[in-house]
């Protein structure tokens, strides 16, 4: 072999190295980057959680009433059976509250004196076809009133909200 | 010449190599450390809900009365929870429903009760796990209940 012919094996070799460093950096940086990514996705995914959860909490459909005015440091429990009732049984109430509610679990428990559970709305059976990324759940405590009595119960409010995967 | 060259060439790509994890590592570090925006905010919304929810909560074996009022009472030496001594009922409700929600999902807390200003030797202040944290966010609901400033502080350590 030629001394030129050496030389430029050992260059091309140079560039085979420096080439699968610079790969080997992409690699790193896209991982990285990736995993930026991911963080800020959750974190929307969470404020949209967020977001949702004190719009349904706060919503005067289910607040308490107190002298006509509603009450949203409480939830009424005839308006939560009412507004479950309407959410699977009237189709453009559904509609109507869709683009709030959307792929979201809906919980309300009673945890004093009784201990009960009621799902207002149910996004997981409606919806197994899609392919869900991650899904967010909070929870906040809330008095639950009998309107009947009046009196408060102790209860926690719990939306799961799903993203889906693109 | 040649070879000290080359030996050179490579202590440059191992230093080279080392800065970029450094860089790497650091990097992933201190983007684990950022707690996420949402979770801060629900932090914030925990102890105002809370202390609101349980003081406002009508207890059955109290007269159905709500809990400031039961503390109230507690204070006057009224007796409302039946049989039961009226101040331990109210302090041992209140640590149980703490234990329920805040126990549950695993938060540090203290709770205290002060009537104008002072805290009350029939209501000593509740401590549910040690803080080990610096973040403490702290709600009160002060409200006047028979012409006296009643203080209701839940701080929370997460």
């Amino acid at each position: 072999m030629k001394k030129a012919q050496i030389r430029i094996f050992e260059s091309i070799a140079v560039l085979v190295i420096f080439i699968i460093f610079v790969a080997i950096g992409l690699r790193f940086y896209t991982t990285a980057q990736m995993n930026d990514l991911r963080k800020v996705a959750a974190e929307f995914s969470e404020l949209d959680a967020v977001k949702v959860t004190l719009l349904l909490s706060h919503m005067p459909e289910l607040a308490c009433s107190f002298e006509g005015r509603p009450d949203s440091s409480c939830m009424d429990l005839e308006k939560i059976n009412a507004m479950k009732y309407l959410l699977n049984n009237t189709p453009w109430v559904f509609e109507h509250y869709l683009p709030i509610i959307g792929l979201s679990d809906v919980i309300v428990t009673e945890l004093y004196p009784a201990t009960d559970t009621i799902m207002l709305h149910n996004a997981s059976i409606q919806n197994t076809s899609l392919r869900i990324a991650r899904v967010t759940s909070l929870t906040i405590p809330k008095n639950i009133q009998d309107p009947e009595t009046g009196y408060k119960k102790i209860g926690t409010f719990t939306v799961k909200t799903s993203a889906v995967r693109r | 010449m040649k070879s000290q060259s080359e030996i050179l060439g490579l202590a440059l790509i191992v230093v080279l190599i080392f800065l970029g994890l450094v860089i790497y590592v650091r990097f992933a570090l201190t983007s684990d450390q950022n707690v996420a925006i949402p979770a801060q905010l629900m932090y914030k919304q925990l102890p105002v809900v809370l202390n609101d929810v349980l003081l406002q909560t009508n207890i059955q074996n109290c007269n159905n009365e709500q809990l400031r009022n039961v503390i109230m009472r507690c204070v006057e030496g009224q007796q409302v929870c039946g049989t039961y001594n009226t101040c331990e009922y109210a302090r041992n409700w209140t640590i149980q429903k703490l234990n329920e929600t805040l126990g549950e999902w695993r938060f540090a807390y203290i709770y205290n009760i002060t009537v104008d200003g002072n805290t009350r030797s029939e209501f000593p202040a509740i401590f549910g796990r040690n803080c080990t944290r610096k973040n403490i966010d702290t709600e009160v609901f002060p409200s006047r209940l028979a012409g006296r400033l009643f203080e209701a502080r839940l701080s929370i350590c997460h």
